[in-house]
């Protein structure tokens, strides 16, 4: 499954906002658990049992570090168990099985550990043991709110990834009213946009690329069309599910900075991108690590592994050593000459995008190439060739594109720094109207898919 | 909470009322298709795929190097395995002799706009097909499929794209170059916009298949049910492999199929056979046989053809 019917996730949301609204307050968060482990559950089937067990050992190591018992690395190996299982055993290529839309069930022994959303469970379970060893928090003392936060149904499947003391004193807020259902379906609004119009005719447009005679530079454009699909599949699958949050007065973290798209650096870049998994890596790890290192020699080779690391967890593979190893080069490189402090900022803005989209268009198709051989041979063996009657054949899916490329980047460059509901807040009611209309009207017209899809749901 | 509602109400209501105007304005894309059935006392041959189907198979050549034998192309296209065994369920419980031709697929749980054009032609019952063949998968499988033939008809019949385009010029079907696509059935094309043979099946691809560690479970409990109604109802399903694939990962699941079946129940390409299609020349595109290789493949197909008869 690589995405969400958007008939099931209407109707559990408007179930979910029926009861909610039918309870007390104090009593609402119940109501987000039950409904939310329902979904799960038709999602997951038999398998939320090994989520309820993990819970289960959280809530249990929690009390325990609490109380003063050395038992940190043991609960959080227990935790990251199914998730290496799963990522060892791999399910084969994620990005052919994906562009073929199909569920690879698999024989093998990780396949019981084929789980949407492990990986968000996995980390959000670790950083809330992690922080009650530090003394961040105090472990939950009931069971059931702590499971509302290791499987809260809009951040399980993608993230954004939160702390613990972030999510659990909002969960004591739940509120449907007027405005936070006002402000919820403008985002969703805005995902489907971005996800089933933009991504889903990239996607089209990279797949029959892809199997084209495109050889050479030109294979570079596969890798940009990649990169651009990634961030609206991504970003989009991200507001929709924090539209969703949003209904019931949850505000989730930002996860993609506002035209991120067009960073003049990798560094600049990696901050505005799924920053909250970064920040994860970064408080969890590189932190961790970086303090064995007080005088500061390796914080080099701590980033290159932490960048290795989170190349691991997209996946078992030479390719994906490859793309993480040049990442955190890249990184490293730019820190050394201090890219972001040249002089001209205007000109270093301007190159700076091309050279980043440059270049990231090639670590794009590293990261979605079969294997390192394959792309050798078609980006330097074969004759540099476009399709034949590329114009012809491509002109109307890049002009759609295109067209709504600019949709997107005039309301992310209007809206600066605001989240986009906050941004549509600052509209004129009858502006408001006409920017859902245009909205509806491109996606009934443009849209491709059925449901919202999401390339890093299985994840 | 009742401003809110308001506010939807009137949302949506505006939002249908357009669509039904435009769906009341353009034309049905399945305006340009006649599905013709079989009678009691024919034999027939029918062949069920996606596009690929549509495009390489010419039901009036292989008519012709039989007597007496309809066939019929029931190609839609996006088919998939599941769109071929629901479709495949319907043209074995029809009347005569029959010998039900399924191309193999992935097992996608999208169902395309074709196959709910075809339940509308042939009243079909869709979501009887899909439970009786999917009767193995738990309730919760099974819901969320259900859920999502929903989904998928639901957007099928809010989605404005044919309509626009014929506002705009364009007539029934979707124009790709100088052709017009059918949803289902024969629909040939002159051009030849590709110019390698790697996506073409070989012997070597059959042969040297390693055994993977798919799950093959769900395509054998729908196999196996259709072999059964064949049975029972007077007729025989042979699956065959696609001539052409665009991607390996589909092949990666398709062969190993292929292999899981007994001789009776698959079509098999002679290596000569393979030989013999394998040129750029009959290619549209990298995934489908233009007029050229549909007329040699066809051609190629009737002496295989002959023992089912």
């Amino acid at each position: 499954m690589n995405g969400i019917n958007l008939v099931l996730a209407s109707l559990f949301i408007l179930i979910t906002i029926l009861v909610t609204s039918l309870v007390s307050q104090p009593n609402r968060w119940k109501v987000l658990l039950v409904t939310g482990l329902l979904f799960y559950y038709w999602l997951i089937g038999d398998k939320i049992i090994i989520v309820l067990i993990l819970s289960g050992i959280t809530y249990v190591s929690g009390c325990m570090i609490h109380s003063g018992k050395n038992v940190v690395l043991l609960s959080v190996l227990l935790l990251l168990v199914p998730l290496l299982l799963l990522k060892i055993s791999g399910a084969g290529d994620h990005f052919n099985n994906y562009q073929l839309k199909v569920d690879i069930a698999s024989n093998n022994w990780g396949s019981l550990f084929q789980i949407i959303g492990l990986s968000y469970f996995t980390f959000n379970g670790i950083s809330y043991l992690i922080d009650i060893k530090r003394r961040y928090i105090s472990p939950e003392k009931n069971f059931f709110f702590l499971l509302l936060y290791l499987t809260y149904f809009p951040t399980i499947f993608s993230g954004p990834l939160h702390r613990a003391n972030y999510l659990l004193g909002q969960f004591k807020n739940i509120e449907v009213n007027d405005h936070s259902i006002s402000r919820g379906l403008r985002l969703i609004l805005w995902a489907l946009f971005k996800n089933l119009v933009i991504a889903q005719r990239i996607f089209a447009l990279i797949n029959r690329l892809q199997h084209s005679e495109i050889a050479g530079g030109y294979y570079l454009i596969i890798g940009l069309l990649f990169f651009l699909y990634l961030y609206c599949n991504f970003s989009s699958f991200i507001d929709f599910f924090q539209g969703v949050s949003l209904i019931f007065n949850i505000r989730l973290k930002h996860n993609f900075r506002n035209r991120v798209y067009f960073s003049a650096s990798r560094q600049e870049f990696w901050r505005g991108w799924h920053t909250t998994l970064n920040q994860w890596f970064r408080d969890y790890f590189f932190f961790v690590l970086s303090r064995y290192d007080k005088k500061g020699k390796y914080l080099d080779v701590i980033l290159l592994i932490t960048f290795l690391l989170i190349a691991l967890w997209h996946g078992f593979s030479t390719v994906m050593i490859v793309w993480g190893t040049l990442n955190g080069l890249w990184i490293v490189i730019e820190k050394k000459f201090e890219f972001e402090k040249w002089k001209y900022p205007r000109v270093r803005k301007v190159s700076g995008v091309i050279y980043h989209l440059s270049i990231a268009a090639c670590l794009a198709i590293i990261f979605i190439s079969p294997s390192a051989s394959f792309l050798y041979n078609k980006v330097f063996v074969q004759a540099a060739e476009l399709p034949s009657n590329f114009r012809e054949q491509y002109l109307v899916s890049l002009l759609v594109i295109s067209g709504s490329l600019v949709i997107m980047d005039y309301h992310y460059a209007k809206a600066k720094d605001m989240r986009f509901e906050d941004y549509l807040d600052t509209k004129r009611p009858i502006l408001r109207w006409l920017i859902y209309a245009k909205l509806v009207i491109i996606i009934l017209i443009f849209g491709l898919s059925t449901g919202i899809d999401n390339y890093y749901i299985q994840f | 909470m009742l401003r809110s509602a308001i506010k939807l109400i009137v949302f949506f209501f505006i939002t249908a009322s357009c669509i039904f105007i435009l769906k009341k304005s353009g034309t049905k894309d399945n305006a340009n298709v006649r599905i013709t059935l079989p009678k009691a006392m024919d034999t027939s041959f029918f062949f069920i795929g996606s596009s690929r189907v549509q495009k390489g198979i010419d039901p009036l050549i292989i008519t012709n190097g039989y007597d007496n034998v309809k066939v019929f192309n029931w190609g839609i296209t996006s088919g998939t395995f599941l769109n071929n065994c629901i479709v495949a369920d319907f043209a074995i419980k029809q009347p005569g002799q029959k010998v039900v031709f399924i191309e193999l697929a992935p097992l996608v749980d999208v169902l395309p706009d074709g196959l709910f054009n075809f339940a509308t032609h042939t009243r079909l019952d869709l979501f009887g097909s899909v439970l009786t063949l999917t009767a193995n998968q738990s309730f919760s499988e099974q819901s969320m499929l259900m859920l999502k033939i929903i989904n998928d008809y639901f957007y099928k019949c809010i989605t404005v794209r044919n309509e626009v385009k014929h506002i705009i010029g364009h007539t029934a079907g979707v124009k790709v170059n100088d052709d017009y696509e059918k949803w289902i059935g024969f629909s040939p094309s002159n051009r030849n916009g590709h110019y390698t043979t790697r996506s073409f099946l070989t012997s070597q691809e059959i042969n040297n298949c390693r055994l993977n560690s798919i799950n093959l479970v769900k395509y054998q409990v729908m196999i196996s049910y259709l072999e059964g109604l064949a049975k029972s109802n007077n007729s025989r399903v042979v699956f065959f492999l696609p001539i052409t694939s665009m991607k390996q990962a589909e092949k990666n699941i398709v062969i190993p199929l292929y292999h899981t079946l007994p001789d009776s129940m698959k079509l098999e390409y002679s290596s000569q056979f393979l030989q013999q299609m394998a040129d750029a020349e009959y290619l549209l595109d990298i995934n489908h046989l233009n007029r050229k290789g549909a007329t040699t493949y066809s051609t190629l197909l009737i002496p295989l053809l002959e023992k089912y008869r």
